[in-house]
């Protein structure tokens, strides 16, 4: 089963597709929680999902507005993906019934 | 410039530092989204400084580490800080006879040279015996805890720094040979002085520990830069030095050394002389190595 935070990563990566790298996979994270989402945390939760083997991960190309500094490129895998859906599918069922709405 | 931009300039450059301690591959990819977020210098800094830590605390998961600490890096440091120890308060007598009382008269008592041609070399030997034990240990802390250095690093020196302030338990006193030359009222007048007490002991743990060690332990990192036969070769070197490092604090071998025990048994050596076998094999080993890439290059 997958953490909270993990699962944030991949399906922050999943959305952004052949576009998902460290910064880009940080924003969209930070735009879905309204929290600062730390770089450690980042890097070291991509790392163990890599070793799950529920990411891949790769150094890509470096652009000006990084500095000349190259991207560590994210692509989920199969894997991935039902280890996701699977996180999914439980939340979903254990909410059932459940509002959270704010009155 | 505003005095804010030159201190987010600085801790920009402070974060740069710091992710030399990350791998090359992941500072460029840390360092490159810091860059496009446009993060301020003092975030950076603690992003890295975050992630550094991470990877540190990272290496400390399982037992190999512990292992390691607890079985070399822990008793090790504590043998090595009583010889610093004992060197120091043996060496500050003989330094304070000599210095404190100077007198230019005795340049031509030849009692005075036959006691300094008796004395300087034991001196002598036991700093240089002193510093092989700490550059040994420091490479075998340095070859076995290599992802971990800073961490045993830390811990070695702060072990050596702690027994050289507050000594070890008298509890040890029947297996290891304590420091007891304070105890001796006729050395009272060399202990009385700061420098000898407190000052001197600290140099002589300074370059004869902690400067040997920080090398030995640098060197034993690189170990798998020799080749497997040289590897073999120098670890039974540095087990040999420390054997005799063990040996040398062992109170039962000690009074069987000075032939004070009171039963008939057979005297055991003094292996001291092994205690340089450790550095000899390391610089016998490194200079082998280079002639061979000499000879390979032409």
């Amino acid at each position: 089963m997958l953490g909270e935070f993990e699962y944030l990563l991949i399906t922050a990566a999943a959305r952004l597709g052949e576009e998902a790298y460290g910064a880009a996979i940080r924003r969209e994270i930070e735009d879905a929680t309204r929290h600062r989402c730390s770089i450690g945390a980042l890097y070291t939760t991509l790392d163990r999902l890599e070793t799950k083997g529920l990411v891949k991960t790769w150094m890509g190309e470096a652009t000006a507005q990084r500095g000349g500094r190259a991207k560590r490129m994210v692509r989920v895998t199969g894997k991935g993906v039902q280890a996701a859906t699977s996180f999914y599918r439980a939340v979903t069922r254990v909410s059932r019934d459940v509002s959270w709405d704010m009155k | 410039m505003s005095p804010v931009t030159v201190l987010d300039a600085l801790l920009r450059r402070m974060a740069d530092r710091a992710s030399l301690m990350l791998d090359s591959a992941e500072r460029d990819a840390v360092c490159g989204d810091l860059e496009e977020s446009r993060e301020s210098g003092s975030r950076m800094l603690r992003e890295v400084l975050g992630l550094v830590v991470r990877r540190r605390a990272a290496c400390l998961r399982g037992w190999h580490p512990w292992l390691t600490l607890v079985s070399l890096t822990v008793p090790l440091s504590v043998l090595v800080a009583l010889v610093s120890r004992r060197t120091a308060d043996g060496t500050a007598i003989y330094l304070w006879l000599y210095v404190n009382n100077w007198n230019w008269a005795l340049i031509h008592n030849q009692g005075f040279w036959r006691e300094l041609a008796q004395c300087a070399p034991g001196v002598l030997l036991s700093c240089l015996a002193l510093a092989c034990w700490s550059w040994t240990t420091g490479f075998l802390v340095g070859c076995f805890a290599r992802r971990i250095l800073w961490f045993s690093g830390a811990v070695f020196f702060v072990i050596v720094l702690a027994v050289g302030v507050f000594g070890i338990p008298r509890f040890f006193d029947h297996i290891l040979v304590l420091p007891r030359a304070r105890d001796f009222r006729s050395n009272s007048a060399v202990f009385l002085a700061t420098f000898y007490r407190q000052l001197f002991p600290q140099c002589v743990q300074l370059f004869l520990v902690v400067l040997p060690a920080w090398k030995g332990m640098i060197q034993g990192s690189r170990m798998d830069r020799f080749a497997r036969t040289a590897q073999v070769f120098l670890l039974i070197a540095a087990a040999t030095a420390v054997g005799t490092l063990v040996s040398t604090n062992l109170l039962w071998w000690q009074m069987r050394v000075w032939d004070i025990w009171p039963l008939r048994q057979p005297r055991l050596p003094s292996m001291m002389p092994l205690a340089i076998a450790g550095p000899a094999a390391y610089l016998l080993t490194s200079f082998v190595r280079r002639a061979r890439r000499l000879a390979t290059q032409t």
